[in-house]
């Protein structure tokens, strides 16, 4: 399955993303690049473990090892019974027996030990897999907010996705380089036992050995070349092969496994308005269509072709190998035994050298499917780091202000704020309305410094945020965004957000937020796991969800509460009355700025901040404001309380 | 997979899903079935030929024959073998392939299915569970591996006869012997397997843990509050304690695996030392060739090869066979039956009058009074009436709309259009007969007009579709990029007002005799709320309509007012009838009016009156 996805990757719809996509792989890379590309990701490797490698080539020595010791012990028992020495007598069947057992138990002993360091490669490699899988995790967790959110981060991310086919892991990886370890030292071990059958194969004065050598040669080399000729016609008809009008094939496939873009709520969409015909073609006629299967067929055939001239170009080797010594042996150049051991040595050491041949070029393009991985890894963050520590006040006496802020979002032309000053004194209660795409949310994400201005200053008592140390400016703020997430770990964990917390506190504040009775119904309290996503928990309804969310951003006990957007949205109107009041009721002394569409907020707030366009355009008490009958709050306000007049 | 849980899936026998799967490649893909045969058959010749041929090189040596002879029959014998065996692996490759091809799209064809099937099946929990188990089980494979892991198992089956062809001209007692090691390798091969069936549930949780954390690290739409919460200690946490398990886990599974295999090594070495006893002994004493000796050596080593590998594909077949059933039970689900109707809809008159008539409901079917949402309910709804439907979340507005669209169909009771029941009428007409804004936005990424009208470009009137934009509002939108281009990712982008406006743009466009709006307006600042509920006023005129929302602004549009709670009509009346009731939905509006009304200072005691009140009731 995984195959597929990987291979049916539309170069197409790469050209159409906007941003620059600075990695690709269908260039040529010289050596250099591909070598730097392996040395980056053992790297990681070896920093994470480094006795991972080591080990692994460990058993791959013990393996050979252990192979040609086969080789040899063979041999030897068909050159002692070829030669006659032993024959007819029972001391010479105990003499050879004897040797061939002791020999046997200690193939078996090394096996054991092979196997037994086998089992501890395998212990670290488990671990080792999970943690490079999650590196890019890992990494987000620590990049600046405006970097994930950017499109390029986005382009990169979608990228990293493609390339390495939804696992990003190091499996494939591992294997390679285990392949061409083994091989190698598999070669070596054939040069070694076998290179006095070429000594014999040179001065056997067998004439007819050169004409066969060369023979096979050149069949060998006929073979393989036309094997990766037709290899590389398959890759690109996988690239290129599907491309359809601009709709990329692959359409029916994100559609069927992708449920962001269909879930099954969206089915009563498609019964009512008759859409299954629409989705039908997408999804599947698409993937029917003639010419598409004339395609699979092309592609099927080129890997046919491949395979078979693969195989030939191998077995041609092996065969020959066998002819060559027979030849020898005929001419009684060399025992019947050795006959078998240099076969199998000059098989061996065509057969993984073309092994390698082919799959070192394998490894290298694999290699460059984590170069957009390690792109991610190595971006820096490039907000600027302050380090003065943050006063903490007691008296709670913290004064922001914004100082003619300008600011775009990455990649828009468009400003999100405009010149935008405005001062938030301690202690206020300040609501912020304004139309959808006017600048609320965004003067929040600059006020935690989640974003930094572009033109213009953001101060705390006086002093720029930016030359503070941001995770102590963070403790300053709680926020409740209109798109909260919670993690589906225990309510505790949730509403502290930590795995440490304190149980009573944390329980005060559900209580405060109306979810006491809910709290205590539960069967472990605040341990209890919400959703099903990590262990089968309480599902929790939307409404439930935002008091969570607003009890954790009590819990923090900030100075400043931020409610972004409506965080009563979805809730009929006692359960939202019932928010509001326990909001007073919670925030208490601190500052808090109410973010509001529906206006309804505003009656709780000293004064009101109304954004047009990414500027300030009024502020005010809400009766100072309705007087101004030109202004936008006047027209906001009379679109929504018309109906209850 | 528990005892429990199984009865609700229907299982088939290993036989009956291969069968499955040979119709379907027979239907699809015939020629995979024709190679796929043609490889069991040469595998266990080339298998053979293989074996046979260090034998013939030695054996060509020891009879000293000439070099001309040499060269030719082993020169001969090997070219052969090597264009067979290139041919049949060139056939694999080919085979494998085209075989994956159907991986994918079976994938596609539980999709397809899933649109067909009863929306209410697909919404329970139940037919969730059962797509997401067939989509898993489907992602392995089980078409293409089930018939390979048979194939395979014939190949081998062939093979081990063969080689035992051969050993017994030998010694009938060393096939015996070797017999009797295959079955203790056997025995600890089901050993081994129950072990790692054992563990699967245990790996699947760690899987399935790590997956998530991992996940909730990369949420991008989480990042905002893990960074103002500082939330990376915790997840840094959590991610530990998963490695943790695994680590656990994974130590017994090492520690299993170099148990068994050593003791397949002893078997092993216990095997080749006494095949080496034994040939040596018959070499030396009885004037067995070198040859020969290769020659029975390397069939010994193989036979145990054979054993080991049909036992694998026999354990394997019935986990396949498991993951084709999920897939089966999907795609075998009864359909939804649309087409069938006694009556055609055209016969109805213009607008529609809708009645629910003594209605009872519940999801969960059996359990008395349990999950019930409506009991004996009644409501009419006059043609061409326009009628607000408010309630607390729960009460059971969405699902009399599910009832009314024939998603669903009532337990008890009727519901009838200008008196007839809707069960006489096919459901395709019915479903055409309704104009739905759901609150779930479906917008799919393709084509402007096919993702708006849900239809294949070509059965688009197009003047007709443009008339619906500009009605909607939306004339302009698309005046630069066109109506060509894509929705979604790399196309267009749109605010949350202008999806509301193209969801307009589609009930618009399809013109339905009732029109239903479920919470429309949820996201919308003020203005564009009011403008959309404008919209909506100059479009549904002569029809019958429906406006759902806990919002009460939306009532000043409708002429009724129907008040639903815990799925009974608590109050019902236009605004001003209800008003002077004084009722709950008197209280209701004062609430929310009471934000918007001059002089604060009674408005909050009236709320707190409220507020107090229902505190008392337990209701918070």
């Amino acid at each position: 399955m995984s195959e597929i996805k990987k291979d049916k990757k539309d170069v197409k719809e790469d050209s159409a993303n906007k941003t620059e996509i600075k990695t690709d792989l269908i260039s040529k890379l010289p050596l250099k690049s591909h070598l730097r590309n392996v040395r980056k990701v053992l790297k990681v490797v070896q920093d994470m473990n480094q006795y991972y490698i080591p080990m692994y080539c460990v058993v791959h020595l013990l393996h050979v090892i252990n192979n040609y010791m086969s080789l040899i012990l063979s041999a030897y028992i068909l050159n002692a019974l070829g030669s006659g020495k032993f024959a007819g007598s029972d001391s010479a069947f105990a003499e050879l027996f004897t040797q061939v057992l002791l020999y046997c138990v200690g193939m078996f002993m090394l096996r054991i030990i092979e196997y037994g360091v086998m089992d501890r490669v395998g212990l670290e490699e488990d671990i080792l897999f999970k943690r490079f899988q999650a590196l890019t995790e890992q990494k987000m967790l620590e990049m600046d907010f405006s970097q994930i959110s950017s499109p390029t981060c986005d382009a990169l991310r979608h990228r990293i996705q493609e390339d390495t086919n939804w696992e990003s892991g190091i499996y494939q990886f591992i294997r390679y380089l285990n392949h061409i370890i083994f091989c190698g030292m598999n070669l070596v071990g054939a040069i070694v036992v076998g290179i006095p059958s070429i000594k014999l194969l040179v001065a056997s004065g067998q004439y007819v050995v050169f004409p066969i050598v060369l023979a096979l040669a050149v069949i060998s080399v006929f073979t393989t070349k036309m094997s990766n000729k037709y290899a590389k016609a398959f890759t690109h008809a996988l690239a290129t092969g599907y491309e359809d009008d601009g709709l990329p094939i692959r359409m029916g496939w994100d559609f069927a496994n992708n449920t962001s873009i269909y879930k099954y709520q969206n089915g009563k969409d498609v019964r009512i308005y008759g859409g299954s015909g629409l989705l039908k073609r997408y999804v599947l006629d698409n993937w029917d269509a003639p010419e598409n299967k004339a395609v699979d067929r092309k592609i099927a055939i080129c890997k046919g072709k491949s395979g078979f001239c693969y195989v030939v170009s191998g077995e041609i080797i092996e065969k020959g190998a066998y002819l060559l010594m027979a030849v020898l042996a005929l001419a009684g150049k060399m025992p019947i035994g050795d006959m078998v051991k240099y076969a199998g040595c000059i098989m061996t050491l065509f057969g993984d050298m073309d092994r390698m041949v082919k799959i070192i070029p394998d490894f290298f393009q694999h290699v460059r499917k984590h170069m957009s991985t390690m792109e991610l890894l190595e971006m820096r963050n490039e907000q600027y780091q302050g380090t003065l520590p943050v006063e903490k006040r007691s008296d709670r006496d913290y004064r922001i202000e914004f100082r003619n802020v300008s600011f775009r979002y990455p990649g828009s032309d468009r400003y999100a704020l405009k010149n935008f000053s405005m001062k938030l004194q301690v202690g206020e209660k300040l609501a912020v309305v304004g139309m959808n795409g006017s600048g609320k949310t965004t003067m929040i994400k600059l006020l935690c410094r989640l974003y930094d201005p572009e033109e213009g200053e953001i101060l705390l008592n006086g002093v720029d945020i930016r030359k503070f140390r941001q995770e102590e400016y963070r403790e300053l703020f709680s926020v409740v965004f209109q798109d909260f997430q919670l993690f589906s770990f225990t309510l505790g964990e949730n509403v502290a957000s930590g795995s440490d917390f304190d149980k009573e506190k944390a329980e005060k504040c559900l209580i405060d937020v109306g979810l006491g009775s809910r709290m205590k119904k539960l069967r472990e309290g605040a341990n209890t796991y919400l959703y099903k996503d990590y262990e089968d928990g309480e599902e929790i309804s939307g409404g439930e969800a935002q008091k969570i969310a607003i009890a954790r951003a009590v819990y923090k006990n900030a100075p400043f509460i931020l409610l972004d957007d409506e965080p009563t949205a979805a809730l009929d109107p006692i359960s939202e009355y019932d928010i509001y009041t326990s909001f007073d009721r919670i925030i208490g002394d601190n500052t808090a700025v109410y973010i509001s569409h529906r206006l309804s907020s505003c009656r709780f707030c000293e004064k009101i901040a109304v954004f047009h366009e990414g500027c300030l355009v009024q502020m005010g008490s809400h009766k100072e404001l309705l007087e101004d009958m030109d202004g936008k709050y006047y027209e906001l306000w009379n679109a929504q309380a018309q109906y209850y007049q | 997979m528990t005892g429990k849980k199984r009865k609700e899936i229907k299982t088939h026998s290993v036989c009956s899903n291969l069968v499955f799967w040979l119709k379907y490649y027979f239907k699809n893909a015939p020629l995979v079935l024709f190679v796929k045969l043609v490889i069991v058959v040469f595998t266990p010749c080339l298998n053979m030929v293989s074996l046979y041929f260090p034998k013939v090189a030695m054996g060509l040596v020891e009879r000293q024959v000439t070099l001309r002879t040499l060269i030719l029959v082993l020169g001969g014998y090997g070219l052969l073998f090597i264009l067979i065996k290139g041919l049949m692996h060139g056939l694999t490759n080919y085979n494998n392939f085209v075989a994956r091809m159907e991986n994918q799209r079976l994938v596609f064809l539980l999709f397809v299915k899933s649109l067909k099937i009863d929306y209410a099946y697909t919404e329970s929990e139940k037919g969730r569970n059962a797509y997401l188990r067939a989509y898993n089980a489907q992602c392995n494979g089980p078409n293409e591996q089930m018939m390979s892991t048979v194939m395979n198992t014939v190949a081998g089956i062939l093979s081990f006869v063969l080689y035992s062809t051969v050993l017994s001209t030998l010694s009938v007692g060393m096939v015996g012997i070797l017999l009797l090691l295959s079955a203790v390798s056997y025995f600890v091969k089901m050993r081994d397997i129950r072990f790692w069936n054992s563990v699967r549930g245990e790996r699947a949780e760690n899987q399935r843990h790590y997956n998530y954390v991992r996940s909730a690290m990369g949420n991008v739409d989480a990042a905002k509050d893990i960074r103002i919460f500082n939330m990376g200690g915790w997840l840094r946490d959590r991610m530990e304690s998963v490695l943790m398990d695994i680590r656990k886990l994974s130590k017994r599974e090492r520690f299993w695996a170099w148990k068994i295999s050593s003791l397949n090594g002893l078997i092993g070495a216990v095997r080749n030392i006494g095949a080496y006893a034994y040939l040596i002994y018959m070499a030396v004493n009885k004037g067995m060739s070198a040859s020969d000796f290769f020659l029975y050596f390397s069939a010994i080593g193989g036979f145990a090869g054979f054993v080991e590998g049909i036992v694998s594909s026999v354990s394997m077949l019935r986990r396949l066979a498991d993951d084709t059933d999920h897939v089966r039970n999907y795609l075998e689900y009864p359909e939804e039956e649309i087409n069938l109707g006694k009556r055609q809809v055209s016969e109805l008159s213009r607008p529609i009058s809708i009645e629910f008539r003594d209605v009872s409901f519940s999801y969960r079917k059996g359990k008395e009074g349990e999950g019930s949402v409506f009991s004996h309910f009644n409501l009419k709804i006059h043609p061409g009436e326009k009628l607000a439907l408010v309630g607390v979340n729960g009460a059971g507005k969405t699902t009399l709309v599910k009832l009314l669209c024939g998603f669903y169909e009532p337990d008890e009771g009727q519901i009838l259009f200008n008196g007839i029941d809707v069960k006489e009428f096919s459901k395709a007409e019915l479903y055409g007969l309704f104009s739905v804004v759901f609150q779930d936005v479906f917008m799919p990424p393709f084509k402007v007009d096919e993702s708006i009208v849900l239809k294949e470009t070509e059965k688009i009137d197009q003047n007709r579709f443009r008339d619906a934009l500009e009605r909607a509002g939306l004339k302009d939108i698309f005046k630069e990029t066109g109506t060509d281009g894509l929705f979604g990712r790399g196309g267009i982008e749109l605010s949350g007002g202008q999806r509301q406006r193209l969801l307009l743009a589609r009930a618009l466009y399809k013109d339905g005799e009732v029109l239903i709006l479920d919470e429309p307006t949820a996201a919308l600042d003020p203005i564009a709320e009011s403008e959309v509920y404008g919209a909506y006023m100059d479009c549904c005129q002569n029809k019958t309509s429906i406006f759902i929302s806990h919002r009460l602004a939306s009532t000043s549009f409708s002429n009724r007012i129907v008040l639903l709670e815990k799925g009974k009509v608590l109050e019902m009346g236009t605004h001003e009838e209800l008003m002077a009731k004084n009722g709950a939905y008197a209280e209701m509006y004062r609430i929310q009016s009471s934000y918007y009304k001059e002089g604060t200072e009674e408005k909050n005691n009236v709320c707190e009156e409220l507020y107090t009140e229902k505190i008392g009731e337990g209701g918070i």
